[in-house]
């Protein structure tokens, strides 16, 4: 499995150099800017753009979700890299890097796991919206393999931890919901829900 | 001379401008339209959100470890917060100059969002935080009643 996992992080990462203009899409696609913030900001649009009131109050309890599923799969992620660590690519193999060097465990990947856990618990709250995150989620994904930061196994690991807890996340919404009532109510005096 | 943490505050802010102009376009909340028109809205707010990442990408190199001078989750997810919370600022402060005559049907007091569909943020504001402060004990009884 693991010997697969290096052999198709060989091939993705082999056509670094190949074609540059590529390579400057996937330098920014890759960033901890550019999809990340994208995300949070198609979440903020998230909370204003249903006309109907029950629609975009289920929308805006969305938004929470979201970021509790975020937070969680990163919790997620430190419990399993507290356990296991495995050197990055760059390290092991030789690898062409389009980002920075990071320190930490390459399995699974933070940054993937964060992303795909606001993409699928948006996806509980509209299929739609849902799918273009997940799609950028992906996008992300397969740019740090291509970039030479993470082995695809990381990326996949990080959706199937992300994937679970945003549906815990979801079913246990009704937990959270005296705090995110109380925070929407004071919002709401601002006119802001 | 601006720092990183200063470019991505920025580039959130202008973003999150043009991202809140399309998200009232298409919600129909015209109180906080600084353009009424749903092209000028969307069509600036798509061009100013593009244009900040642009900017923030081409005016340095953006993928730097925390270590050596880039930001960290949290301090990233901090200033995505100031930078938006900026930007929604600023929206309601152009927004109220730009629509200061715009007084709609009145919508009841408590109508949060729904209330600047039609009426300026700063007077919605002003009946909405006028109706709390004589009903906050009602309002907050269920919360934190014994």
């Amino acid at each position: 499995m693991a010997h697969a996992d290096e052999r198709l992080f060989l091939w993705l990462n082999g056509f670094v150099g190949t074609i540059p203009a590529l390579d400057r899409v996937v330098t920014w696609l890759v960033s901890d800017y550019l999809i990340p913030v994208t995300l949070a900001l198609a979440l903020v649009m998230m909370w204003f753009i249903k006309t109907d009131k029950d629609t975009r109050e289920r929308h805006q309890i969305g938004v929470f979700v979201a970021l509790t599923a975020m937070a969680l799969s990163s919790l997620g992620v430190f419990i399993v890299n507290a356990m296991y660590f495995r050197p990055r690519p760059f390290e092991s193999l030789d690898a062409t890097l389009l980002f920075y060097r990071p320190t930490d465990s390459s399995f699974p990947s933070n940054a993937a796991a964060a992303v795909f856990g606001i993409a699928f618990a948006v996806w509980g709250v509209n299929r739609r919206i849902g799918s273009m995150f997940i799609a950028a989620a992906a996008v992300y994904g397969f740019s740090r393999v291509y970039a030479g930061v993470h082995y695809p196994l990381d990326i996949v690991a990080s959706a199937l931890i992300a994937a679970p807890v945003a549906w815990l996340t979801f079913r246990l919404r009704d937990l959270l919901m005296p705090i995110i009532r109380l925070v929407m109510k004071a919002v709401r005096i601002l006119c802001l829900a | 001379m601006f720092t990183f943490a200063t470019d991505y505050y920025l580039c959130v802010l202008i973003a999150a401008i043009g991202v809140l102009q399309i998200a009232f376009s298409i919600g129909k909340i015209r109180g906080l339209l600084i353009f009424k028109s749903p092209i000028i809205a969307r069509g600036g707010g798509l061009a100013l959100a593009v244009a900040a990442f642009i900017w923030f990408f081409s005016t340095g190199t953006r993928n730097i470890n925390d270590y050596e001078g880039g930001l960290d989750a949290n301090t990233q997810a901090l200033f995505f917060f100031f930078g938006a919370f900026s930007a929604v600022v600023v929206t309601f402060v152009v927004a109220s100059i730009v629509n200061y005559r715009m007084a709609g049907p009145t919508a009841s007091r408590d109508a949060g969002l729904d209330a600047v569909r039609d009426t300026n943020y700063a007077k919605a504001l002003a009946r909405s935080l006028s109706y709390w402060w004589k009903n906050w004990r009602t309002q907050t009884k269920d919360y934190f009643s014994g």
